[in-house]
């Protein structure tokens, strides 16, 4: 009985003893790695998780990823705490890098847009310009019909002050668009000589052309022509229609159209 | 297991690193200087010293510790010397980055004015 008991106690000192002994084993070749490496490790997972860091920053955080494997490394072979921190401050360093280098990415990405958004504005600015001006599209450019009443005096090729008015807003919308060019025709409608109604209808579309001139519209811009009453948009059977038909066409081209071309091709 | 086989083996290691930083001169960072003051001419012309001030200065300073470290010739401060270098050249280059960001997220922000003033110059709707 007592030869049991001692024997049982002799292999509980064993077990005991032998717990210790792994307990200091365990403590002695794992000792607790340096908190820095979890920081960093921590620093560096979250960066990954962002779409904005993938997308702009993805290369300087794969070297963050390579100096924290670095200093894991470090830390597994030598167990040197000093050194696996120095490197792990480094990764955490390189994780702040990539995070600041994908803010820069993403600004620049931003700044490709906003240069897109401004073609954008631009070309709604023309577009509500034009509407402004109530110039209608045809083919080949928006067409603005100013009245030869509201234009001129009867019989005069001289543009009245209430004209210029409307036509400054063309010359402003001109002058902002340096790509567009512009047609001027004159039309006058049937009463008198056809002759006569040429000749005013040509010195009528010149004076809306010099006045456009005069408000700084290049004048290779600018091409005039007359019609006389060749073109009438309405009866001239009555002073409503003879009054419509007394007319100045200015076609705003589209971007690309030369005004030159266009008086050649049409009679 | 791999834990095991180092603590055998690390008293053999640190002998032989004790001999070996007994024995010969520990050679100065020589290299890490270099790219570290190369990191801080390279933020600098990038204008890191305005838009990054106080990591300039860091780097700045980690930079002269370890020059004078090495100037002191001692073996034993090689090491810190080096740490100090690539510390200094980690620093010198976020401030690098802080810089360039600064500026790219300044012509963005200008871009977006430009743009908001053409569109209210146009009476359009902001956008």
């Amino acid at each position: 009985m007592t030869s049991r008991i001692n024997s049982l106690l002799v292999i509980a000192t064993r077990i005991s003893t032998a717990v210790i002994f792994a307990g200091t084993l365990a403590a002695c070749s794992t000792p607790a790695p340096p908190p820095q490496l979890e920081r960093a490790r921590q620093a560096y997972e979250s960066a990954a998780a962002e779409p904005d860091i993938e997308k702009y920053g993805s290369v300087p955080l794969y070297e963050a990823k390579q100096e924290l494997d670095r200093a894991n490394k470090v830390w597994a072979s030598s167990e040197d705490a000093d050194q696996a921190t120095h490197i792990a401050n480094l990764a955490e360093k390189r994780v702040e890098i990539a995070r600041t280098i994908a803010a820069g990415g993403k600004a620049r990405a931003e700044v490709k847009k906003l240069v897109g958004s401004g073609d954008q504005v631009m070309l709604e600015a023309r577009e509500k310009e034009l509407a402004e001006l109530k110039a209608k599209r045809t083919e080949g450019g928006m067409v603005l019909t100013l009245g030869g009443d509201v234009l001129f005096k009867t019989g005069s090729s001289t543009v009245t002050s209430g004209a210029q008015v409307e036509l400054g807003r063309v010359a402003a919308f001109l002058n902002g668009n340096p790509d567009r060019e512009v047609v001027v025709s004159g039309h006058t409608d049937n009463t008198g000589g056809a002759e006569l109604n040429q000749t005013l209808s040509e010195k009528r579309a010149a004076s809306v052309g010099s006045y456009l001139s005069s408000q700084g519209v290049a004048a290779s811009r600018i091409a005039t022509r007359g019609f006389g009453a060749s073109l009438p948009t309405a009866p001239n059977d009555n002073v409503a229609g003879r009054q419509q038909n007394r007319r100045v066409d200015i076609v705003i081209l589209d971007a690309g159209e030369k005004a030159s071309e266009h008086v050649l091709a049409k009679p | 297991m791999f834990e095991k086989r180092n603590s055998a083996l690390c008293p053999l290691v640190l002998c032989v690193l004790f001999v070996a930083t007994a024995c010969s001169s520990v050679s100065p960072p020589t290299t890490q200087i270099a790219t570290a003051e190369a990191a801080i001419r390279q933020a600098e012309s990038v204008g890191a010293v305005e838009a990054a001030a106080l990591s300039m200065r860091v780097a700045r300073e980690k930079l002269d510790e370890a020059k004078a470290l090495v100037d002191s010739g001692e073996n034993d401060h090689m090491s810190r010397a080096k740490r100090l270098a690539e510390d200094a050249t980690v620093e010198a280059q976020l401030a690098e980055q802080t810089a360039r960001t600064a500026a790219v997220t300044k012509a963005r922000d200008e871009a977006q004015g430009t743009i908001d003033a053409m569109r209210e110059e146009a009476g359009l709707d902001a956008n």
